[in-house]
């Protein structure tokens, strides 16, 4: 087998492993170190997929600096230990074997469908893929020539979705400075 | 690429009054300045608020007054700008009048809302207007990236607009409810969008569209995945409109948040999501392969929805509760005239002039709520409407309008968005399901007309305590102008009907 | 000639990936749905966003169109928007009631 099949197999198990620690583990610091796993594993996923871009901003963004914030957040707080006695919900214990059985017989449904359309997918449509991408998909230049031209709209629209991001948070915010002889 | 600007003056203008509103605010004294010390401030605080309510009053106003004059000129054809961004003109100038409508109505009573809470106003008007912004966008919406786009604009200023609220210890729960839900319901919009991305290669909805006309019947992988993908589209915006069983956070966020952005929340926000369902589900590509399935799954929600609502608001004694059901049940209606799913543009047209019928009556019941607020506090009971009719006549008048459109009866709107939806049941072949969901019409009759009894009929067990006399005047405009729209196109639906065919062309 | 990992990328990846996907955004929803504290269940939130950009990256990588990478650039900035606005609104919780476990929150009316 070849080895970047192996990686990417064994990135997904790794990412999947992060889930697992974020939905069982105890204390939110723990669960956040399980979700930066999935992060990062996901990161080697989109490179290997050739989003090079994304596997960059992935790593800077989402592991950096979004988790660096969620993580200071969890130690600002410094929640007491009684928050964590229970973790889960009462429904978690058939909920979540009712899920998971769900997923897994949808995805063995879709594998045999698979094996008796005796094609996979992404094959059925042969119009749309050419198998191997050229080597600049997915690199920075390529990439922001398309974010800058046939998505310039949605890319202002981002910008003023984050000024409306930071007028909520100082909204929040401001309740908090005189809330408190209101009560 | 040609681009003419005149096509998006609602949106341009509405950000040029966000900018405006943003450096006004910003050139007085620093808000936590004043927050800071302590009570002798306050004035100062209520003469910012007055600032910046005028300003986004009659800036909104202007919009709307732009928007109907230069935008006219585009309403004749319509056109996709900016590589499939949106789509502008023709039929959507109808609906953005309608969003922007909703949107003078909400600032109108929040007028009140913020003097009485002296909450920082500019922040609150702020995040209005963006939240305005996002429905318009929503509703022109090209492709599957500005369809998620919007609707995240348009729903992260409602979770902190949920959390404005002084005199209450619970709002910030239903805040982050709300967020959290919202987070789960554009996650199961986003998974759907990838499964169809994947399969058909592209992100704009009419080539979505034409690709999934175009599916074989036969079970394959191509068809599983499709199906799943929509299936989680439909998951992701029902959250959005609150039909059960996505319905958790409806009451608690209603009744949680201040009167003016529940209200605002009820109608624009559900108009617009409810936009982009008839878009992507009911347009005129038929996509063979699952139209069975949708038109069985829009019946069966839309049922259940319509019976839970209506028989949980039975026992509300909580009239801004009452009113969070109802409006579950009344998404519950909209979306039953898609069930026939013939892809003709009367289901659509019957839905929009619902949709639009269903802003001034939502308004209308709870503006009067708003106008009915005492020091301090506002009034959400039974309770506190007991007997409200000796000493407010007016206000129990309006608020009788409201409940008989609501509750379908002539001669309101609301009758009439009732008997087109039925029509389009019984066209349909859909007798079963039309005769459910007209006997538990007859059931919500009894809560909404009870609202009319405790009102006139009831003595009050106390005295009417007296309401707070501030700024009075934008309320009645709003009640004045709500009541106007309902009595007169109760009697005369014709215009109403003709601008939602028009807009529901534009979705075909 | 094709390598062999493209090979298994439009072959049985597919398959493998779909199962990565839908198994990470299952263990979000779970996170969100069933845990008892509010950053839990907003990292929950993120997982289930994360799931969504695998599968958009890697339809990106079989149609060779930047569509779906545009799109998980998109939905970084809005999960980051989503989270300022969330911490915000569980640190004014915080400050309330001192406590971010939901169990004290769901004292249910009606």
């Amino acid at each position: 087998m070849d080895f970047n099949v192996i990686m990417y197999i064994f990135f997904g198990i790794v990412s999947i492993a992060g889930g697992v620690i974020l939905v069982g583990a105890k204390h939110p610091i723990r669960g956040a170190m399980g979700l930066l796993t999935t992060m990062l594993a996901l990161a080697a996923m989109y490179a290997q997929l050739h989003a090079h871009t994304i596997a960059v901003f992935q790593v800077i963004i989402y592991a950096g600096a979004v988790m660096v914030l969620i993580v200071y957040f969890i130690m600002l707080l410094d929640i007491k230990s009684e928050d964590y006695a229970k973790p889960f919900s009462k429904f978690f214990w058939f909920g979540a074997p009712l899920l998971l059985f769900a997923v897994f017989y949808f995805i063995f449904k879709l594998s045999m469908v698979i094996k008796s359309d005796g094609a996979f997918f992404a094959t059925l449509n042969p119009s749309l893929v050419s198998p191997n991408a050229p080597e600049a998909f997915g690199g920075i230049k390529i990439f922001s020539k398309e974010l800058l031209t046939k998505y310039l709209f949605a890319f202002e629209f981002v910008s003023t979705l984050l000024f409306a991001a930071i007028v909520a948070v100082i909204a929040i915010v401001q309740l908090d400075w005189k809330g408190k002889s209101n009560e | 690429m040609n681009f003419d600007p005149i096509f998006l003056i609602g949106e341009f203008s509405l950000v040029a009054l966000i900018v405006i509103l943003t450096l006004v605010d910003a050139m007085r004294k620093p808000v936590f300045a004043l927050l800071g010390s302590s009570a002798e401030i306050t004035p100062d605080i209520e003469s910012r608020n007055r600032q910046a309510t005028w300003i986004a009053g009659i800036g909104l106003v202007i919009v709307a007054a732009v928007y109907f004059i230069f935008g006219k000129a585009t309403s004749g054809e319509s056109v996709s700008l900016l590589h499939d961004s949106l789509r502008a003109g023709g039929g959507v100038y109808i609906g953005k009048l309608a969003i922007i409508g909703a949107g003078i109505l909400t600032i109108l009573l929040s007028a009140r809302y913020t003097m009485a809470q002296s909450i920082p106003a500019a922040d609150y008007y702020l995040l209005l207007c963006f939240s305005l912004l996002g429905a318009l966008t929503l509703i022109a919406a090209e492709n599957f990236l500005m369809i998620f786009l919007s609707l995240e604009m348009m729903s992260i200023p409602i979770y902190a607009l949920v959390g404005l609220k002084r005199y209450n210890s619970r709002v910030g729960e239903s805040a982050i409810k709300y967020l959290l839900l919202g987070g789960l319901s554009s996650a199961f919009l986003l998974l759907g969008i990838s499964f169809i991305y994947g399969m058909t290669g592209t992100l704009v909805v009419n080539d979505v569209l034409t690709h999934l006309s175009q599916v074989s019947q036969t079970v394959s992988s191509e068809m599983l995945l499709m199906g799943l993908g929509l299936v989680f589209i439909f998951v992701g915006l029902a959250f959005k409109v609150s039909l059960v069983p996505f319905h958790a956070w409806t009451p608690d966020v209603y009744e949680g948040a201040a009167t003016p952005v529940t209200s605002f929340m009820s109608v624009a926000v559900k108009l617009a999501a409810f936009a982009v369902i008839l878009k992507i589900f009911a347009g005129s590509l038929l996509f063979p392969a699952f139209d069975p399935l949708f038109s069985r799954l829009f019946a069966f929600f839309a049922l259940l929805t319509i019976i839970y609502g209506n028989s949980v608001a039975i026992v509300q004694k909580n009239v801004k509760r009452m009113l969070a059901y109802s409006s579950i049940a009344h998404a519950g209606y909209m979306a039953l005239a898609l069930a026939p799913m013939g892809h003709n543009i009367e289901a659509v047209q019957a839905v929009l002039f619902y949709g639009i019928g269903y802003i001034a009556m939502n308004m209308l019941a709870f503006g009067v709520l708003v106008y009915l607020t005492y020091r301090d506090k506002y009034c959400e009971t039974l309770e506190d409407l007991t007997g409200i009719a000796r000493k407010y006549p007016g206000a129990a008048a309006v608020m009788s309008v409201a409940m008989f459109s609501l509750g379908g009866l002539p001669p309101a709107v609301g009758f009439v968005g009732k008997v087109q939806i039925f029509l389009q049941l019984i066209n349909g072949k859909f007798y079963a399901t039309a005769v459910i969901a007209l006997l538990f019409s007859m059931v919500a009759l009894y809560f909404y007309i009870n609202v009319i009894v405790v009102m006139y009929m009831k003595e009050p067990e106390a005295e009417v305590a007296n309401i707070d006399k501030k700024s009075m005047l934008p309320v009645w405009l709003t009640l004045g102008f709500s009541t106007l729209f309902i009595l007169i196109l109760g009697i005369l639906p014709s215009p109403l009907m003709e601008w939602s065919l028009e807009w529901a062309k534009m979705l075909f | 000639m094709n390598n062999p990992f493209t090979d298994f990328i439009i072959g049985s990846g597919g398959i493998y990936t779909i199962a990565v996907v839908l198994l990470l955004f299952t263990l979000g929803g779970m996170t969100v749905l069933f845990r008892r504290t509010l950053l839990h269940m907003l990292m929950g939130v993120e997982l289930m966003l994360n799931a969504v950009n695998l599968s958009f990256i890697y339809f990106s990588r079989l149609h060779q169109n930047h569509d779906g990478q545009i799109l998980s650039l998109m939905i970084f900035v809005v999960a980051a928007c989503e989270v300022a606005v969330g911490i915000a609104i569980i640190v004014h919780l915080f400050k309330r009631t001192g406590t971010i476990s939901v169990e004290t929150y769901t004292a249910e009316r009606g």
